[in-house]
């Protein structure tokens, strides 16, 4: 492994603090770092409540960040520290999804009646996926500068916005340290605008 | 809109770098912000504003004219509103006290600032006819649903260009409304965030 993808590696394992795979109400796969035995249930009883096909959705909670979407009936959920970009943590879980689906045929499975244990083996897929989530080219960075912060700062954008969208250039919000900037970023990953936006909610 | 903002406001507190001079709270509200004000000073920048999420609350914050105006108020109120009643804040304070001219001189207690608890009054209960904010409605295609989004007017006064796009961020995702400046929605999208 390359010096920095270890570096990055690392940095992305050591911020991680929950990988929760459900069905409707009840999870059928979890992971979590070694020794660590915090229950999320609070959380995951909102995201279950809170939930539409095929849309990240974001939330923060104080020193942590959370990340889920629904696909195919499954509710995939990740956490980290705030220091992981939301971009970072879609795109990981996009890798989980395409490595569940390819791993399980999830319709024949749940036509019988199974024990979430069945799952248990796909905790290697995640550390795997997670060793090899920098090489997979899934994120690319993008320095911009804030004119707020008058810092260059790095912007994790999933290469699959960019692949996939039909106009550029691509707008991707980045909110930091109460505020946020704009940030337009055309088809070859080269920003083309940025600037301060206003923000309601 | 804010017919019953009073009761969702938890403070407008005005600080110096040093000290609070002016602390403003709902009748039977006496929980201490001082560790948010904290927080709130560290922010260098003048003349932009920031917010924080803090559990049930956010908090709004500008440093003007080497003044830091804050807000904290329940999650409902959306942030363009605090945003407009600061700038109020702010107007009034200005056109009330000569600041320059009390810090000019030494031991100047914060008592001279107590009144301004009346005008803070004033601007929080007639907020609607302040004509400060314009509500748009916006249609959210992951909701289905439409929404209110309040926006402050001045926003307009100071965009350059149009129409104005403002990231309206909520229940986890966020939607970009491009407004012109007769506050007619040109377009709605949804956007990709990070942060």
């Amino acid at each position: 492994m390359a010096a920095t993808v270890e570096k990055k590696y690392k940095f992305l394992r050591s911020h991680l603090i929950y990988f929760n795979i459900s069905r409707e109400d009840h999870t059928i796969f979890e992971w979590e770092p070694q020794n660590s035995n915090r229950s999320y249930i609070l959380e995951l009883n909102y995201i279950w409540k809170n939930v539409i096909e095929d849309v990240f959705f974001h939330i923060e909670r104080n020193n942590e960040k959370f990340v889920y979407i629904k696909r195919d009936n499954l509710i995939f959920t990740i956490s980290s520290a705030n220091r992981i970009q939301f971009q970072t943590l879609e795109a990981f879980i996009e890798q989980i999804i395409d490595n569940f689906k390819e791993t399980y045929d999830i319709e024949v499975i749940f036509s019988f009646d199974v024990s979430s244990n069945y799952f248990k083996s796909f905790n290697n897929n995640v550390e795997d996926l997670l060793i090899n989530f920098y090489t997979l080219g899934v994120v690319k960075k993008v320095d911009i500068l804030c004119k707020v912060c008058g810092k260059l700062l790095p912007l994790v954008i999933k290469t699959k916005i960019i692949d996939e969208s039909k106009n550029f250039p691509v707008p991707i919000v980045y909110r930091h340290d109460g505020h946020a900037i704009i940030c337009f970023i055309d088809k070859n990953f080269v920003l083309r605008g940025v600037k301060p936006v206003v923000v309601s909610g | 809109m804010n017919s019953n903002i009073i009761e969702k406001l938890h403070f407008i507190n005005i600080s110096t770098e040093e000290f609070s001079i002016f602390d403003w709270k709902p009748p039977g509200i006496f929980k201490s912000n001082v560790l948010d004000l904290n927080i709130v000073k560290e922010n260098m920048a003048t003349d932009i504003f920031f917010h924080i999420y803090k559990g049930n609350e956010k908090i709004v914050h500008i440093r003007k004219d080497n003044l830091i105006y804050t807000i904290g108020t329940s999650t409902e109120v959306q942030f363009q509103i605090l945003e407009a009643l600061l700038e109020k804040v702010h107007e009034e304070f200005h056109e009330i006290y000569d600041i320059k001219t009390i810090f000019s001189h030494s031991n100047v207690s914060t008592a001279i600032f107590k009144n301004f608890a009346n005008n803070v009054d004033e601007i929080v209960s007639k907020l609607n006819e302040l004509n400060l904010i314009q509500k748009v409605d916006v249609y959210c295609t992951v909701c289905q649903k439409t929404l209110p989004l309040f926006i402050k007017k001045s926003i307009m006064k100071s965009a350059t260009s149009f129409p104005v796009p403002i990231v309206y961020n909520h229940q986890g995702h966020a939607i970009v409304c491009y407004i012109d400046q007769n506050f007619i929605v040109r377009g709605v999208e949804l956007v990709n965030t990070t942060g």
